[in-house]
């Protein structure tokens, strides 16, 4: 019975692939399909190796690691210069780390040349660690390496409140700058400067920060990493100002 | 009035047009090292100066601007002689488009948390040329088996 069956199913079977495959329209294959596919399968694979050329230049693309802009303290220049350039950023925000470049060449360009006074503002509104950064900056420039340590900072600058920047971490790029470890411990554990950044970011929202990197030139806001084009209008509009207006 | 390759290759043309004016103007911005005007929200200058605004070291409008041209030339050419390889090319080059699009779509929500006004006009632009060169498949695909047809013709004897 069921050899029989065996048999029978096996015969079907023959009879299936001797059968000749029926030809598409007037006895053609058609090309369509093909062609189609073929254009369909080329954007396709165009749009794959945009994406993995564009994953695999990711890292490369980063801003590289900043150079150390900042003295001992927050306020480099003349402070009676007739330009006074504010910098609200926060040690987690991305483009506050991209924007360096551009602050190093404000530097260049108008503070060591006497013509502006510049200065750096905690906003630290991305989370816990960014205040835990924040204070630690402060705890550096106690030991007048305020330079040295907020750049530090934005080098191992990673996603926000991954634990980048945790006391143990915060503590380690101490040793590496070179501060007192156990000075520099017993500032941030202590959060001795906790309310002055807390108070920082108050004052920030009063002055209508609500993202960073946010500039202040004299009253002229700028905000973004901007092209380095925009500062410049901005300073020397207010330079021309200032000194058409006698003072 | 029936739509005829003559109608959806300008159509698909003008929509190139538009996107190499698009393109154009944020690879200048990206060269002049300038800023990024912002029709609607405020995002357009982030994008642009995000790490994902530049492939291999060329700036991604720049690419974008290239891919226009070569959907202008293949509807433009669609348009004109109604050759089915240029429709062909116009509706693929608009996927590809409109594939890349999406997935710079999906980085600007979730990656650089941003908006680009000129970005998202792009990708409608593309979207667009995709369903117009899309209506144009049927007629394309007639002409093809046509003038393809007996090139792979099979002797099943």
């Amino acid at each position: 019975m069921t050899k029989k069956r065996r048999e029978k199913r096996e015969k079907r079977r023959r009879q299936a692939s001797d059968r000749v495959p029926v030809p598409s329209r007037r006895g053609r294959r058609s090309p369509v399909p093909y062609v189609v596919g073929a254009a369909a399968a080329l954007a396709v694979v165009a749009v794959v190796a945009l994406i993995l050329v564009s994953q695999l230049g990711g890292d490369e693309a980063s801003a590289p690691e900043s150079p150390p802009i900042w003295g001992p303290s927050r306020i480099l220049g003349n402070p009676d210069a007739p330009v006074k350039i504010v910098e609200y950023a926060d040690f987690q925000c991305p483009y506050c780390k991209l924007v360096e470049g551009k602050v190093a060449q404000l530097v260049q360009d108008y503070v060591q040349t006497g013509k502006a006074s510049l200065e750096f503002r905690n906003f630290a509104f991305l989370g816990d660690e960014s205040v835990l950064a924040a204070e630690a900056s402060l705890c550096a420039e106690d030991q007048g390496k305020y330079g040295a340590y907020h750049a530090a900072l934005f080098s191992i600058q990673g996603r926000e409140n991954s634990g980048v920047y945790n006391t143990d971490k915060l503590q380690d790029l101490a040793k590496e700058v070179g501060l007192d470890t156990a000075t520099f411990k017993d500032c941030l554990t202590n959060h001795r400067h906790r309310q002055e950044v807390l108070d920082e970011r108050q004052l920030g929202r009063q002055a209508g920060v609500t993202s960073t990197p946010y500039f202040l030139v004299n009253q002229t806001p700028i905000l973004g990493d901007r092209p380095y084009g925009d500062f410049k209008k901005v300073i020397d509009a207010e330079l021309q100002r200032t000194s058409g207006g006698g003072s | 009035m029936t739509l005829n390759a003559r109608h959806l290759g300008t159509a698909t043309a003008i929509l190139a047009a538009a996107g190499i004016g698009v393109s154009g103007y944020l690879t200048y911005t990206h060269f002049a090292d300038d800023s990024v005007a912002c029709a609607v929200g405020h995002g357009c200058q982030t994008v642009q100066q995000s790490e994902y605004a530049k492939l291999a070291g060329i700036p991604v409008a720049l690419l974008g601007a290239l891919l226009y041209v070569a959907l202008l030339g293949s509807a433009a050419t669609w348009a004109a002689r109604d050759l089915w390889w240029s429709g062909l090319g116009a509706w693929s080059l608009s996927l590809t488009g409109v594939g890349y699009s999406a997935y710079l779509t999906y980085l600007e929500v979730n990656v650089i948390e941003a908006i680009c006004f000129w970005c998202v006009t792009s990708a409608v632009l593309l979207a667009i040329a995709l369903g117009v060169t899309s209506a144009g498949l049927p007629h394309m695909l007639r002409d093809m088996e046509e003038k393809l047809g007996g090139l792979m013709a099979q002797d099943s004897a």
